[in-house]
């Protein structure tokens, strides 16, 4: 077993951010190495310079001993790397042998050769147990399958060594262990893979070797066999981790929003929400479990008045509100905190009090007979800085100069500043380091002991089980069941999460 | 009396912190940009054996060379104001448009209709009569594209382009048709109705009131997209269409008011050109006009206050072209060059500030470089 | 009234007409086979316009001193280049906003072929003397009955134009220059992770819109007519943009929008032509009034990716 990739002091900075600071790491061959930190901890950064997607600042590269500059990603799969991203790298429209026929050089000259790309393709799907559809369009595939296709793309260009950026968060538990399985399949012939992930139990149920990062560091590089969960998160986050929120006992209210029968369409016309019931009392958090693309997206915007319905109905404080837009509701007292933050949630050439205030600007105080109070605005503004703790240079910076974690203490401001009764909090702490996450926490806590009814709509289990009162689990554009979190488990939800109704589980089990 | 001064001066005040023009590297750029076009087009006038240094100083002269010229370039320079701010408003909204052209034209038909066939009214009615069918004009003619934008997400680009050639058009038949006036050679509309003409203040400069209109527009379009909810709205959906739909903004109703506020603006442009300055219209009427506010609304960095900088200088360049086709028979299209010269080099000098920054944070890097690899 | 309607109804009863629909439709139809893989590269062009009328005043230049028309519609091709060159700095390199960057291009084409024209030939544009392109009549084809004066007895560059159809449609979906091409305006990100260079394909699909939209521009000034006019173009560019987005980026689809126009073209010449007692501008608006319904009822919210129209930026931020 020889080295097959050497990282020595590797370096690179962005504006304002050293985001990695001498990173020095190896592989050896056939070995699963993970790479392993929180958010903004600079793994990503790290790989696309290995990639050739960024150029590092100082620092070489040493590819089986001989020292390389990579300054593409074509230079990259030359060498044997190859790369699956977190979003995936894939065209959409087209199919899945053309996916993977781009950038290779033709048998046939200008033309095209597909045919002889799907055959080494499909070999090759069943040497590694990667099941896909070569002529299928990649956007009718579901996200497994996808990511399968991404694995398949690097395979067919000979890589020796894959690196995985977060791959398991679009997927169920078991395809999870279909993927590490692939894995270890691929370990076996030689081939080394670098694990990208913020997951400590994947750490442990599938690497050979750790090594950790912390702000743009390696804090450390330990044998897998030789460590624990604990110590992998110490070193991770750089102190004792207290995993627990405190929540008081559930004092659940009158019903504030109900849920009948909600029918929706999503971006390609298919059936994005089909039959979704569920209702919510103040005072309770009710957690929506699923795996990524399963309609979660479509259900925060049918609650929010963002998406036509197309059957079914919505009451919020018993008053039908299916049809109503997006400032009736929030004249009703709901809130939301949008899934993607510069989607939907900050217009980031706003400022920070623009920002703010943007969804109360129409009522007093902030506005009278439709002129602006400025005034008002600002002191509203400042005291959510401080409230928030954003740092922020002034109430007037845009928010496109402010960190990740400042952003979303924005939205969380813009979302919680007035109160709301019902709020809609879908993916509050994505890309949020462990701190704020815990800050984030907190706050929703508070804001359910103070009465507000909270629907909080994750792709992470573990938050859904630190928060909720109730888990429910989207599939499909489905609900498989709603179970309270004390008589319910990570195994059923898991199976929940891949297809299975809660009464068929129920009805399964002996 | 110190209070409504204030009033007045205040968003004058503000606009100026809030534009950043008290720092030169937020105001430097549009100078660039104009004295590069310059540069390359006399560069170019050169090649075509044109004394550029002449010509300059022909455009120089009969744009502020006396007080006829200063007259000239403020009655050309007008019309680019209240079209440069109409530009600036739906611009806010990220919606560009470009038919501004098309509705100073039909803005203009509909104030000459009135004007010539509606009579016996007292000028205080005439007046405003005029001015409010051109505004209707400009509306009506911004209506189409500003629905479809607003309601079926169909780019306004194209559509207001073609309804320009549309417009060019009508204005043809209604000057050679049902509005000519009868027995000229020339086919020109009447003049329209002595009351329904703006006083002539200084006769010397052709100054009328309108310029006054167009200071107040100006200072109006601040207030409004600074201080009301409809432009913080405007401006809103004009950052991020799909945040401001999430914080209940209406965005198709603000798309909606921002275009058609654009397009009655537009047409407001033409009928004041036509009740203070030419009182009937020929088929070249304001040609072009609609290009050069959209060059004066990006010199003027999409700003109001901007505006009446980007919008005399089009105006001076206007009024001095015509003098340096008359005096060195160059051919006064040369403007358009220099016209677009100028929106090229505002476009880039955008990202050549951004390259700036770039390379001394490269230079930073190559330090910070060879600090490493002394170190090791 | 019936009176009316059966003058009209004769307009299509006559085979000049349909010859006519063949010749209008070619610019359309060449400019827009030529900048069909810029847009599908992700590249809104309407600076097509401006490309166009370049070449329409450069043909009628060359061939005034050259003598030939087919050096015109070369020099044609090459000004037009030139001036493409220009775009696609701006948009590929530098990366600024396809419209506002297109709209400039056009009004600079708009003022620097007035100021050359009138240079040369003075202020009051009296048209040169120039031979234009001739007509090929195809042997045997073109004595068939009818079909033969429609399809056969034509401008070489209407030949070209329909033949350009099929071209293009080859090029775009059987070959690996058009799916590398497709991939970059769908999705240029992965694109370049497979080292695809986007910039480059953006780069030279541009030059080829504005090599082609030249020819189409010769085409108006030395094919059908032997005159160069200021802004003769008339919007034709937008109307093939439009032809484009109408046909959903395809070329055959393409080539349905641009027969419409080219028919929405020759009949306001009939009109124009019977007199009818329809003022001449109201004839004269009918193809822009067909392209803006087409884009009313036609063409829907679709635009085919995310990227398109938008300035592409290896992104140096991505800190996580």
């Amino acid at each position: 077993m020889g080295e097959m990739l050497r990282l020595d002091n590797i370096t690179k900075s962005f504006p304002g951010v050293l985001a990695n600071d001498h990173i020095s790491l190896d592989v050896q061959e056939g070995e699963i190495l993970a790479l392993l930190g929180e958010n903004g901890a600079g793994k990503t950064t790290l790989m696309n310079c290995l990639y050739g997607q960024l150029k590092p600042d100082a620092g070489q590269i040493y590819w089986r001993g001989r020292p390389v500059e990579i300054s593409d990603s074509r230079t990259a799969v030359a060498l044997g790397i190859g790369m699956v991203h977190q979003h995936f790298m894939l065209v959409p429209v087209l199919t899945v042998v053309e996916n993977v026929s781009l950038g290779l050089a033709s048998t046939r000259g200008l033309l095209l050769d597909l045919e002889h790309i799907e055959t080494r393709l499909n070999a090759l799907s069943q040497e590694f147990g990667l099941e896909v559809d070569p002529r299928a369009t990649v956007w009718h595939l579901p996200v497994g399958a996808q990511q399968r296709v991404e694995i398949l793309k690097a395979l067919y260009r000979e890589i020796q060594l894959l690196i995985l950026d977060e791959p398991t968060a679009v997927l169920t538990p078991k395809e999870v262990n279909d993927l590490f399985a692939v894995l270890r399949r691929l370990s076996a012939r030689g081939m080394s893979v670098i694990l990208i992930t913020h997951k400590l139990e994947e750490v442990m149920a599938i690497s050979d070797r750790v090594t950790v990062l912390r702000d743009g560091r390696v804090v450390g590089t330990v044998k897998t066999g030789g460590t624990t969960p604990h110590e992998l998160a110490r070193l991770m986050v750089g102190r004792e981790v207290v995993f627990d929120v405190h929540k008081p006992p559930l004092k659940p209210g009158k019903t504030v929003l109900e849920v009948q029968n909600l029918k929706a369409v999503g971006e390609r016309g298919t059936l994005a929400l089909n039959n979704i019931s569920f209702s919510l009392c103040e005072g309770e958090i009710l957690g929506i479990a699923g795996v990524d693309g399963n309609g979660q997206r479509e259900l925060e915007e049918a609650l929010c008045g963002l998406r036509r319905i197309r059957e079914g109905q919505i009451f919020l404080h018993g008053q039908e509100v299916s049809h109503c837009k997006p400032d009736q509701l929030h004249q009703l007292g709901l809130a939301h905190i949008p899934s993607d933050r510069l989607d939907r949630a900050v217009a980031a050439k706003m400022t920070v009090e623009e920002n703010m205030i943007a969804s109360h600007i129409s009522k007093p105080p902030y506005s009278k007979r439709g002129i602006l109070n400025l005034k008002a605005i600002r002191q509203f503004a400042q005291r959510s800085i401080r409230e928030f703790n954003i740092q922020t240079p002034s109430p007037r910076a845009a928010v496109t100069t402010l960190s990740g974690g400042n952003q979303q203490r924005v939205v969380l401001a813009s979302a919680l500043g007035h109160q709301p009764r019902v709020l809609i909090a879908a993916q509050p702490t994505r890309g949020l380091d462990v701190g704020l996450t815990q800050q984030v926490y907190e706050r929703l806590v508070q804001e359910r002991s103070r009465g507000a009814a909270i629907l909080l709509i994750s792709t992470e289990l573990q938050e859904i089980f630190r928060l909720s009162d109730r888990i429910a689990v989207m599939y499909r554009g489905e609900l498989m069941g709603i179970a309270p979190v004390e008589k319910t488990n990570v195994d059923q939800i898991g199976m929940m999460m891949a297809g299975v109704r809660l009464e068929q589980w129920r009805d399964s089990l002996p | 009396m110190k209070t409504k001064f204030k009033l007045l001066t205040r968003p004058w005040l503000e606009g100026l912190q809030k534009a950043g023009l008290s720092s030169w590297k937020r105001l430097a750029p549009p100078f660039i940009a104009i004295a590069a076009a310059l540069i390359v087009c006399g560069v170019l006038m050169l090649f075509m054996n044109f004394n550029p240094l002449l010509a300059y100083q022909a455009l120089f002269e009969s744009a502020i060379g006396n007080k006829s010229a200063i007259g000239t370039t403020i009655i050309k320079s007008l019309p680019l104001l209240i079209t440069g701010l109409a530009v600036t408003i739906a611009y806010r909204t990220e919606i560009f448009n470009i038919g501004v052209e098309g509705q100073i034209l039909v803005g203009g038909i509909f104030a000459i209709w009135v004007g010539t066939k509606v009579s016996g009214l007292p000028s205080f009615i005439h007046i405003p009569l005029c001015m409010i069918a051109g505004m209707a004009g400009g509306m009506a003619y911004a209506l189409l594209p500003a629905w479809l934008k607003a309601k079926r997400g169909i780019n306004e680009v194209i559509v207001t382009l073609l309804l320009n050639y549309v417009a060019a058009l009508l204005l043809s038949w209604a000057v050679r048709g049902p509005l000519r006036e009868p027995g000229q050679l020339y086919a020109k509309t009447a003049e329209i109705a002595e009351t329904a003409r703006l006083p002539i203040l200084v006769p010397e400069m052709r100054l009328h009131p309108g310029i006054f209109i167009a200071l107040i527009l100006i200072t109006l379009g601040y207030f409004f997209l600074w201080h009301t909810v409809p432009g913080f709205n405007i401006r809103f959906v004009g950052a991020n269409q799909r945040a401001a739909e999430a914080a209940g903004i209406n965005v198709p109703k603000t798309m909606m008011t921002s275009f058609l506020i654009s397009g009655s603006l537009a047409g407001l442009a033409g009928t004041l050109h036509i009740i203070g300055t030419e009182y009937r219209m020929l088929e070249s009427f304001l040609s072009g006009f609609g290009y050069d506010a959209i060059a004066a609304a990006l010199v003027g960095q999409l700003h109001p206050l901007g505006v009446l900088l980007g919008g005399f200088f089009f105006g001076a360049l206007r009024s001095g072209s015509n003098g340096m086709q008359i005096s060195l028979g160059i051919p006064s299209t040369l403007i358009y060059v220099i016209q677009a010269l100028i929106i090229l080099f505002v476009l880039a000098s955008y990202h050549i500030r951004f390259g700036w920054r770039w390379w001394k944070r490269e230079k930073q890097r190559d330090v910070f470089k060879q600090e490493i690899q002394s170190r090791n | 009234m019936a009176d009316l309607l059966s003058q009209f109804l004769f307009i299509f009863t006559s085979p000049d007409f349909y010859a006519a629909v063949l010749r209008l439709t070619t610019p359309i139809l060449l400019v827009a086979m030529g900048s069909i893989f810029c847009e599908r590269a992700g590249i809104m062009n309407i600076a097509i316009e401006g490309f166009m009328l370049m070449g329409a005043m450069t043909a009628v230049v060359v061939t005034y001193y050259l003598g030939s028309p087919w050096l015109g519609a070369l020099g044609a091709m090459l000004a037009a280049m030139v001036l493409s060159i220009l775009f696609a700095v701006f948009v590929v390199i530098i990366g600024t906003d396809h419209i506002v960057t297109a709209v400039a291009l056009n009004v600079l084409s708009l003022g620097a072929t007035s100021l050359i024209f009138r240079r040369i030939f003075g202020a009051m544009s009296t048209t040169p003397e120039i031979t234009g392109l001739p007509i090929w009549r195809i042997p045997l084809l073109g004595d068939l009955p009818v079909l033969g004066n429609i399809l056969f007895n034509q401008s070489p560059l209407v030949y070209l134009a329909f033949l350009s159809v099929p071209i293009a449609n080859f090029f775009m979906f059987r070959t690996k220059w058009g799916l590398n091409i497709r991939a970059v305006g769908e999705t240029p990100r992965a694109a370049d992770t497979v080292g695809l260079n986007v910039y480059r394909i953006r780069f030279y699909t541009i030059l080829v819109s504005g090599l082609v939209a030249g020819l189409a521009g010769a085409f108006l000034s030395i094919g059908q007519t032997t005159i160069f006019q200021e802004g003769m173009t008339a919007g034709r560019g937008y109307i093939a943009y439009t032809a484009i987005v109408f046909g959903k980026w395809n070329p055959l689809g393409a080539l349905a929008g641009a027969v419409i126009f080219g028919f929405a073209d020759a009949l306001q010449l009939r009109i124009q032509a019977l007199g009818m007692g329809i003022p001449y501008q109201f004839a004269l608006m009918i193809p822009y009034i067909f392209t803006i319904l087409a884009i009313v009822f036609a063409v829907g919210r679709v635009s085919w990716s995310a990227a398109y129209g938008q300035p592409y930026r290896r992104v140096e931020r991505s800190v996580d």
